[in-house]
């Protein structure tokens, strides 16, 4: 019996640490999910002290990369050489297009009185670090705080919105692609302007939420963001619908997220009274306090929602 | 006699600590790689887990190298870099460290094919693990298919990462048994 004791005490005791370094790692799952400021800071300090060690590393693959697709290139030159012709024809039709609607836009505008919006600074920066996971849809660009770019800055492309800065150092910042599962983009319909909010999904595509009712979007419909709650400029555009069932509305993003190697950062040059600085508060996503008067984006303020 | 004992205790735990650091260093190189990779559109979102690779090839030909600190620490240098969820490869690498330690390694006379195999299904637990947890923290699935390119594309690249850390070995190591 005496051995029987021993033998299990040793058990116990050879187990300890593992259930103890399991629960740590539950405890850090944790902590990770409450999003403490603390963990954010180490995330920050450790991405900038290794950075630029990794940038050394991208070299390799970006070769290898550049390889593959030169062999591929080769392979499908004569096809390549006369699907370019026929581009070239099209691009110059719709060049001529576009010169005439510009001269339209801007007749327009005079008509208008509309004002190109002027409070927007723009600092395009390389990407360092794209998803490599699943799990999270982040990436991390050159630039930070040095930059003026702040938490909650637009990230954009000349094609439409990649997602927003979520964390920035002095001179790398993190951002969150909209097609991450915490990413809430406020939209809108571009056809019908009804409102609605684009959440990621960890996938390929977005899911439309909050639609109304009475909204019928169609299919290949582009979404843009709409500019509610003044985090994101209005009329950036997000993506297409690509499918429509009674349970879900499906977008696809209109920017092709696995190929990004620059990307421009839209941050605001004066931060808006109702907006507080992100960077001194950690209150950026909690509502408005009521004693504020401003109005909010469908003209009524909270004062009037609440009555 | 005791001096030339404790002297020889010494000069083995320095020799034991710089070949551990040697493989932490190594890790570090690379976790930092399988970051870069997903540079290549191929791999968005779908990098091979070469870290798991390397951690189960040096679990198998030489555990006494790879320390639970060294585990952790990759674990938690991939989270913080590539802004993963935290803690959950770290939970997940000592699992699978655990398990490889108590049933995969104390089977000497496997063969590659089995080691493989075994690989195989560290891998799919592996990512099962970490699937369980997302789905349970955020009330979703993410793409599947994604998830199953990456558990093939790792297991594709594991022979290559284990062949080239056994001649690494064999290279550097010196004979154990030398006849006279």
């Amino acid at each position: 019996m005496v051995w029987l004791k021993q033998i299990r005490r040793k058990q116990t005791n050879s187990r300890f640490p593992q259930i103890f370094i399991i629960s740590i790692g539950f405890l850090l799952i944790l902590i990770g999910k409450a999003d403490v400021t603390a963990v954010r800071y180490m995330q920050g300090g450790v991405v900038e002290a290794v950075a630029p060690l990794y940038s050394l590393l991208t070299v390799p693959v970006n070769s290898m990369e550049t390889l593959f697709e030169g062999v591929q290139t080769v392979a499908s030159l004569r096809t390549e050489a006369k699907r370019l012709e026929l581009e070239n024809e099209r691009l110059r039709k719709w060049q001529t297009v576009a010169e005439t609607l510009e001269v339209e836009n801007r007749q327009l505008r005079t008509v208008l009185g509309a004002v190109i919006p002027q409070e927007w600074n723009a600092v395009t920066a390389r990407v360092i670090v794209v998803p490599g996971g699943n799990f999270t849809h982040s990436m991390i660009v050159e630039h930070g705080a040095e930059n003026k770019i702040l938490r909650g800055s637009a990230v954009v492309t000349a094609e439409g919105l990649v997602g927003y800065v979520i964390s920035s150092g002095k001179y790398y910042s993190r951002i969150l692609l909209l097609s991450d599962v915490n990413a809430r983009i406020p939209v809108i319909l571009s056809d019908s302007s009804w409102p609605g909010l684009a959440v990621g999904k960890n996938g390929l595509t977005l899911e439309l939420d909050f639609l109304p009712a009475e909204s019928q979007p169609s299919p290949n419909e582009t979404i843009v963001t709409s500019g509610h709650g003044g985090l994101l400029p209005a009329g950036i555009p997000v993506g297409r619908v690509t499918s429509i069932t009674k349970e879900q509305v499906l977008v696809t993003p209109i920017v092709e997220l696995r190929k990004l190697s620059f990307v421009t950062i839209l941050s605001r040059k004066f931060v808006p009274e109702f907006l507080p600085e992100p960077e001194l508060s950690d209150t950026l996503y909690s509502p408005l306090t009521e004693q504020k008067k401003e109005r909010l984006f469908e003209g009524l303020n909270i004062r009037e929602i609440l009555q | 006699m005791i001096q030339s004992q404790t002297k020889l205790s010494i000069n083995k735990f320095h020799a034991g600590f710089s070949q551990r650091f040697l493989i932490f260093g190594f890790g570090i190189l690379i976790v930092l790689f399988e970051i870069a990779l997903a540079k290549w559109s191929l791999f968005f979102t779908a990098t091979p887990i070469l870290s798991l690779c390397y951690i189960f090839t040096i679990l198998l030909l030489r555990p006494q190298f790879m320390s639970v600190t060294t585990i952790i620490l990759l674990a938690l240098l991939f989270e913080l870099l590539g802004g993963d969820m935290l803690g959950v490869r770290i939970t997940a690498f000592y699992i699978a460290a655990v398990v490889v330690q108590k049933q995969i390694g104390s089977n000497e006379n496997d063969d590659f094919i089995s080691n493989w195999a075994n690989f195989s299904l560290i891998c799919f637990g592996f990512v099962l693990f970490r699937l369980l947890v997302f789905v349970s923290l955020y009330l979703i699935i993410p793409n599947l298919s994604i998830l199953a390119f990456q558990i093939g594309i790792t297991i594709l690249v594991f022979p290559i990462i284990f062949v080239t850390i056994s001649v690494l070995f064999s290279i550097f190591e010196p004979p154990t048994h030398q006849v006279d």
